[in-house]
């Protein structure tokens, strides 16, 4: 049997380069006016604020710790100077993040620290730590060019038109000792909740150990809190699963670490109207409530 | 109207084929572009692409050891050697999902061990056949290198008309349909009725987009290098009733169990014993787990019962086997895509619990949510126009008119964006 092809296909091929030419030259242009200078703006106000606080006490993870741990809170309930280095999407990937957080004190202020709560939403939702690892992005998400655009051109349309401004609806720098300045930030709840859990084990067990092995090497003379933060399910939670899911993580860290690290699953977020735009980030009296959570547990441990 | 002739299936009938067949050179050459393509865009399909290189180099070592053995067991060993590994943990199961090894020289090996299978069941093991079953570029959307034939005796030009529109489709499917849809596999988790079935045809989508897509483009890069390949998918959901959606589902494997098992196992077992050997093996080729085995039997017996029914005088034997289709590849997808064997028990007990489903899908993103209605409407238009004169031949002459095309292009250049999920579902072992 012979196959022939219609001399149409000139007709597709013209589409094609037309698209193409079209098609390249936005790759450049999302090139050139990628990344929110926001999270640029936001993670470097907190490295230069830090070095002038020298805490000895440290939230490092991403954003759940930016929008719902306070280290003005903590500093007034525990005996230590707290900083809250969260940072938007924890850097992107993980050696992004420990970077951040080494070059952020200097050797002196690292030897300072006796206190570091680490709290971090990679088990917490299925693929993320694999998008993690294979996110070639720098710490504010800019990446290198490539043939997939960060943003659809659909969108930047759309913005074009509408004349809005990419920087609008991030995040407003950070008040004293890094926490989140909800006077800048409207709250409004619109998301829908999702239990969900990593259960690729293996990528869970790896990830722990290194970010556990990590954190340690850089602050040596500190005790790490490994935390599980608030999160609001509503109606999708499985407490079975949870319970499940936490007591496993409690004996891997217990059985890898002994009592050099502690560790600490926070309730989830009792209700919708104490969380801001997303089910990870607390509103101000979220961050309050996970914040005296937290306090509780440090207060414990002495 | 003007045609142009742009090649055969039948190389015999090609002038010049005989001769480039066997042309040893210019396969290394075909090798080695296409290993450069590969490379070019790793970083989106495997983080470590060199993993694969290595695993080819040491299984080409174990196949000139054996290259002089042609007994049938080597073959048989050859083809479960990824169902010894998944067995002992060394490869993940085959369900779909993002189940990447942790050992990065098993990547690539279930389809290359199944391609060196068939060679020497076929005792056509030579170093051009095992260089081409090498090829990587080819190795990630299954053992299709084994029926690779030159077309370089038509010009680029023709090829680049006839092969491209092939890369158009695939590039959608792939980018703008499937790695979107990957938002959507928390489903899994859930166990209710409308959950689990609603994820089963999600996911169902998900694969289709993604191996076909992959497949697709290859076929059109080797096709623009002069190499054709068979499609690796025919519309599969044009198909009426089991048997022609397998014969339109990742037919390079199909053909591989053909040959490996239903052929010899005819004569002894029966058509359905060979039917259900079939079945069995792919199973546990595809992992060696509770939900596979139950998945090969259900297949079976659909496909059994779809064959007696379509010889059967009843009147209403092309619903009835449109039925079992439906049911059988959307259940046949839930069972397939879970290895967690409890979490799967309880999803077959079908428990209604409301439609929670549908108010998690509505909080994806939007471009998950636009995948998802592009890839229905796919899906649905092979399905619903599968009599209509280009949808009918089953190669994507629907997508492939210029007007087809322009639409496809418009989106792919609309919507592009990254949202990860985009890797080789199937090309990960």
């Amino acid at each position: 049997m012979q196959y022939m092809v219609r001399d149409k296909s000139l007709y597709s091929f013209v589409i094609f380069v037309f698209a193409a030419i079209i098609y390249i030259t936005y790759l450049f242009y999302d090139f050139k006016n990628q990344g929110n200078g926001w999270r640029e703006d936001f993670g470097l106000h907190k490295k230069s604020e830090i070095l002038k606080v020298s805490p000895n006490a440290l939230l490092l993870g991403g954003s759940n710790v930016a929008y719902s741990l306070s280290a003005n809170q903590l500093t007034t309930l525990t005996e230590y100077s707290w900083y809250n280095l969260g940072l938007y999407s924890e850097a992107f990937n993980d050696q992004n993040y420990l970077s951040y957080v080494s070059t952020s004190l200097n050797d002196e202020q690292r030897l300072n620290v006796d206190l570091v709560v680490y709290s971090g939403i990679a088990p917490l939702k299925s693929g993320y730590l694999a998008g993690r690892r294979k996110d070639r992005s720098d710490p504010w998400g800019k990446r290198n060019l490539s043939l997939i655009p960060n943003d659809p051109l659909a969108l930047t349309l759309k913005n074009v038109l509408l004349r809005k401004d990419k920087k609008l609806g991030g995040y407003p720098l950070p008040i004293m000792r890094g926490d989140f300045n909800f006077n800048k930030k409207r709250c409004d709840q619109n998301y829908k909740a999702a239990f969900e859990r990593e259960m690729n084990w293996k990528e869970v067990e790896a990830w722990v150990i290194f970010q556990v092995s990590k954190i340690s090497e850089t602050f040596p003379n500190a005790e790490l809190v490994f935390v599980i933060p608030s999160v609001f399910y509503g109606e999708t939670y499985d407490l079975n699963l949870d319970n499940l899911y936490t007591t496993k993580l409690a004996s891997l860290i217990q059985y890898k670490f002994n009592s050099k690290v502690k560790f600490l699953a926070q309730p989830p977020y009792f209700e919708k109207n104490i969380t801001c735009d997303n089910e990870f980030h607390g509103n101000e009296e979220g961050r309050a409530w996970r914040t005296n959570n937290l306090a509780i547990f440090l207060s414990s441990l002495n | 109207m003007q045609r142009v002739w742009l090649y055969c299936r039948d190389a015999q009938r090609c002038i010049g084929c005989g001769a480039e067949e066997n042309n040893l050179m210019s396969y290394i050459l075909y090798f080695l572009i296409s290993s450069t393509i590969l490379l070019f865009f790793a970083d989106n399909l495997y983080s470590e692409i060199y993993g694969i290189l290595t695993a080819l180099s040491l299984s080409l070592i174990i196949v000139f050891l054996l290259a002089k053995k042609t007994y049938r067991w080597i073959s048989y060993i050859l083809f479960f050697a990824i169902s010894i590994t998944s067995f002992f943990g060394y490869t993940e199961a085959l369900t779909g999902s993002h189940a990447v090894s942790d050992n990065f020289l098993f990547y690539g090996l279930s389809f290359y061990t199944a391609s060196i299978a068939y060679l020497n069941s076929k005792r056509k093991l030579t170093l051009i056949d095992s260089l081409k079953v090498s090829n990587p570029l080819l190795i990630f959307t299954g053992p299709i290198a084994l029926f690779v034939r030159p077309i370089a005796h038509r010009s680029v030009y023709q090829r680049i008309l006839y092969f491209l529109p092939f890369s158009i489709i695939g590039i959608f499917y792939f980018q703008i349909v499937g790695a979107p849809l990957s938002a959507y596999m928390f489903l899994i988790h859930a166990t209710d009725l409308v959950s689990a079935l609603t994820f089963a045809f999600i996911f169902e989508i998900f694969v289709y987009a993604n191996f076909c897509g992959l497949s697709l483009i290859v076929y059109s890069i080797s096709g623009i290098l002069g190499y054709k390949l068979p499609l690796n998918f025919r519309q599969p959901f044009s198909a009426t009733n089991v048997v022609e959606f397998w014969k339109g589902w990742h037919t390079s494997l199909s053909s591989v169990l053909k040959e490996l098992f239903y052929t010899p196992a005819r004569k002894v077992l029966g058509s359905f014993g060979a039917l259900l050997l079939v079945y069995f093996s792919s199973a546990m080729w595809h992992g060696i787990t509770f939900n596979f085995l139950v998945w090969g039997v259900f297949h079976a017996l659909c496909f059994y019962i779809t064959v007696k029914v379509l010889k059967s005088n009843s009147s209403f034997k092309s619903l009835i086997t449109f039925l079992v289709m439906i049911f059988g590849v959307v259940l046949g997808r839930l069972i397939f895509a879970d290895n967690n064997t409890s979490r799967l028990l309880e999803k077959l007990t079908f428990q209604y619990d409301g439609l929670n489903s549908f108010a998690q899908i509505s909080s994806t993103p939007t471009v998950s949510k636009v995948a998802l209605i592009l890839g229905l409407i796919f899906v649905m238009g092979e399905l619903l126009l599968r009599n209509n004169k280009f949808v009918k031949k089953r190669n994507y002459k629907h997508l492939r008119t210029p007007t087809a095309q322009l639409f496809l292009l418009g989106i792919i250049v609309l919507l592009a964006m990254n949202v990860g999920g985009d890797y080789a579902i199937y090309g990960q072992r």
